[in-house]
């Protein structure tokens, strides 16, 4: 089975949750840790437990924060297991592409073109505001 | 051919464009508003809305009803979209096709009453609700694919 689990700095995760549960409906199989909110602990229990619920034939996604902050550092050394996979800087489209693919595709292309898919999801929406009237084509 | 017909105030927005679109293979949004069709602006911003590899078509609720009978429209699979119960009666007097309507979201107003989670309805609503039940329409409450169908006769 596939699960995912968002790590964060603070309450992201559980606010990138809520955001999921109004745009794609309630997600099973989703875990979230939160650092540092209950002052400044590692986060290595917390990650030992969601683990722990993760068998050798499940596969983990891990989507963190940021690159070289602290949570992901210390996710690091899961992401040797060949069952976990770890994608830094995530967005809620990518969240929402990863989660709702087929879980019969492999894990691997699925998170190469929704992170494709979500950079495209970065823009400066100003400069696309251009109104252009009557461009109704029709068949 | 119409793969869903969708009352949903807010048109196209994150639950049409990531999970309806790709849960029913959607080609093709077709957004039925007559103010929309005459709003540039409005037309941009769900331009922007709309899913990378889907055409969108905003045309009023008239307009749509020719499209919709005309050949042209049967080898897209559309998701049929509109804002009110009004528009939908419309559409589905004049469109055979459509037999079942998804209530996704109408947003609670002044004199309406909340049936569900996300969807408040007006008494005239409740009165062309009625009207379509009696013509044997399905007419179901989801605001994504994965939520279980509710159908609105129970609910009002």
């Amino acid at each position: 089975m596939r699960k995912f689990l968002i790590a964060t700095h603070g309450a992201l995760a559980k606010g990138a949750q809520s955001s999921l549960d109004i745009i794609i409906g309630a997600t099973d199989h989703v875990f979230i840790i939160q650092a540092y909110l209950d002052g400044n602990k590692s986060i290595e229990a917390e990650l030992l437990a969601v683990m722990e619920q993760v068998s050798p034939s499940d596969e983990l996604v891990i989507f963190s924060d940021l690159l070289g902050g602290s949570v992901n550092n210390q996710i690091l050394k899961f992401a040797l297991r060949e069952n976990v996979h770890v994608v830094s800087g995530f967005n809620l489209p990518l969240l929402i592409e990863v989660i709702l693919s087929d879980a019969s595709s492999p894990i691997v292309e699925i998170i190469g073109s929704a992170i494709e898919r979500a950079k495209e999801q970065i823009v400066y929406v100003n400069n696309l505001m251009t109104i252009r009237p009557n461009e109704d084509e029709d068949d | 051919m119409i793969k869903l017909t969708r009352i949903d105030d807010r048109l196209v927005h994150g639950q049409v464009a990531f999970t309806w679109t790709p849960a029913l293979g959607i080609d093709c949004l077709l957004v039925a508003n007559d103010k929309v069709a005459k709003d540039d602006f409005q037309k941009m911003a769900l331009g922007l809305a709309k899913p990378s590899g889907v055409k969108l078509l905003i045309k009023s609720v008239p307009d749509a009803i020719t499209w919709l009978n005309d050949t042209r429209s049967a080898n897209h699979k559309i998701l049929l979209l509109v804002n009110s119960v009004k528009d939908v009666m419309a559409l589905s007097n004049e469109v055979a096709e459509i037999q079942s309507i998804n209530f996704g979201g109408i947003r609670g107003k002044e004199g309406a009453v909340s049936i569900s989670k996300a969807i408040s309805v007006t008494e005239e609503d409740t009165a062309i609700i009625r009207e379509l039940l009696k013509k044997g329409i399905e007419l179901e409450v989801r605001q994504v694919p994965t939520d279980n169908k509710q159908m609105i006769e129970n609910l009002l």
